[in-house]
């Protein structure tokens, strides 16, 4: 299994849950943070924003469903400019389901 | 070391908190985020109306890894009610863990932040 967790702009967050529904991803976590990358953050005139409003998606997949969520999340969180954020992929050893308590197969 | 990221009910977060210390696993994050599983929320019968995201809290935490086994069982017993949306556990393997006060590099450490 594998984790991604996606840092998306905000306003793109119905598109993005939209186009990973459609790929058949409905299950995941979000939650707001504040962030910035490479650009650290954004100056409009004299004043410099060191942090953005960001939103941070996390959802675990199949293995073989990685890519076709990261292809989801690419094609709508995508505008071409800085700031469309980042997709972080990384492995997951174990998942339980607490209702169960028994690992995931 | 192993990372759980454990989504929770909002209203087990106490009781999670409780049975962590109760096994001496005192350091962990927590926040609280919104999410929804394989059954997408809860929908008005396949239709738009319900709710698509329901609040959760999220545990973050790391712990040896001889007392990963012991923490699942640990959150699984304060949050297990038998019925959907009880939340899920991931483990996740972390390659290296940096006590910032000391510098000290912990490759297989004392439970992080267990106060002894």
């Amino acid at each position: 299994m594998k984790l991604i967790k996606a840092v998306i702009r905000p306003e793109k967050e119905t598109e993005v849950i939209r186009t990973l529904e459609q790929a058949g991803l409905s299950a995941l976590t979000k939650w707001d943070v504040l962030g910035r990358g490479r650009q650290r953050g954004i100056q409009v005139g004299a004043t410099t924003y060191g942090e953005l409003s960001k939103l941070c998606l996390m959802l675990v997949v199949k293995d073989e469903e990685a890519p076709k969520a990261v292809e989801a999340i690419l094609a709508s969180a995508k505008t071409g400019h800085p700031g469309d954020g980042r997709i972080f992929v990384s492995a997951v050893k174990e998942a339980y389901t607490i209702r169960t308590g028994k690992p995931d197969a | 070391m192993i990372e759980l990221i454990a989504i929770v009910r909002r209203n087990r977060a106490i009781a999670t908190k409780e049975e962590l210390a109760r096994i001496g696993c005192a350091g962990y994050s927590q926040f609280p985020v919104f999410g929804r599983g394989r059954q997408g929320g809860l929908r008005d019968q396949g239709g738009e109306a319900g709710l698509h995201f329901l609040p959760k809290t999220l545990f973050d935490l790391l712990v040896d890894d001889e007392r990963s086994a012991e923490t699942i069982e640990a959150v699984i017993r304060a949050n297990q009610t038998g019925e959907f949306g009880d939340g899920k556990i991931f483990v996740i393997e972390v390659e290296e863990s940096i006590r910032i006060s000391t510098g000290e590099r912990e490759r297989t450490t004392q439970d992080a932040g267990v106060t002894p």
